[in-house]
């Protein structure tokens, strides 16, 4: 979310694409880049599990 | 007791329970795919693709790299801004929790800064720092802050003063050493939370 927000003035990267896609009616491309970022926010949360049962086993 | 610890091991084991939570899982995926499908026939593209558009989509432009780049780009600012601001956001949540002084301070401004969104950063962030992955992290900063602040300031607000009084009593005397001993074993368990949510927002 704030990725996308950070980039609506200017700075390239998944939320710009996503800008410019929306502009032009490519809803696949929207669609495509929305993904990507679920599936890098699914590895970042599995990461984070990971290393909370490591470090926080007592819990 | 044993049963909590069954439960989990066989979760986590990937036991009869876990397995049919992914099958379940599985079924659910497919019956969003196949509501979204059905919903695209009604649709022209423009409005709702199909999956199998957006999948095609998806491979044409990890094929094409154009992907990786923007990963790459997004990622160049939105790692350094995460950083900052969840050390940030974790420093200022155990400070202002363990020194009254400091809350009391701090919390008009806390209250009046917190209601802020990212969003509405943007024009700070190119004027104090221009249209630049700077810009970006400080945009991105500012969102994950808030929420290790108030995660971390929770678990070191609900540290018992019993604990406290324990480690003055068992002869730690420095602030600092209250906090590391004291507060921070405690704090992770709620502080820690924060940083999920924290990629989450940012992710």
């Amino acid at each position: 979310m704030i990725i996308v927000a950070a980039e609506i003035f200017g700075v390239p990267g998944i939320g710009r694409k996503i800008l410019t896609a929306s502009n032009n009616l490519a809803v696949d491309v929207v669609i495509a880049y929305i993904l990507l970022m679920s599936l890098v926010y699914l590895v970042l949360d599995t990461g984070v599990e990971a290393i909370q049962k490591r470090v926080l086993a007592w819990r | 007791m044993s049963t909590e610890l069954e439960t989990d091991l066989d979760t986590d084991l990937g036991g009869e329970r876990g397995g049919r939570r992914l099958v379940l899982g599985a079924v659910g995926v497919a019956g969003f795919v196949a509501v979204w499908w059905v919903a695209s026939l009604f649709n022209p593209d423009y409005v709702l693709p199909p999956p199998d558009a957006v999948a095609r989509t998806f491979l044409g432009e990890l094929r094409s790299g154009a992907m990786v780049v923007a990963l790459a780009q997004s990622v160049t600012h939105w790692l350094p801004g995460t950083i900052v601001g969840t050390v940030l956001g974790i420093a200022l949540g155990v400070t202002l929790a363990y020194s009254d002084l400091a809350d009391d301070v701090a919390a008009p401004i806390v209250r009046l800064l917190r209601p802020i969104p990212p969003l509405a950063l943007i024009g700070f962030a190119i004027a104090w720092i221009g249209i630049n992955d700077g810009g970006a992290a400080f945009i991105i900063a500012a969102g994950a802050l808030w929420i290790n602040y108030y995660a971390a300031y929770g678990g070191v607000d609900s540290v018992p003063d019993e604990f406290v009084d324990v480690a003055r009593s068992l002869g730690v005397t420095s602030d600092l050493e209250l906090v590391r001993k004291s507060c921070s074993p405690l704090r992770r368990r709620r502080s820690s939370p924060g940083s999920e949510p924290a990629s989450g927002a940012v992710g």
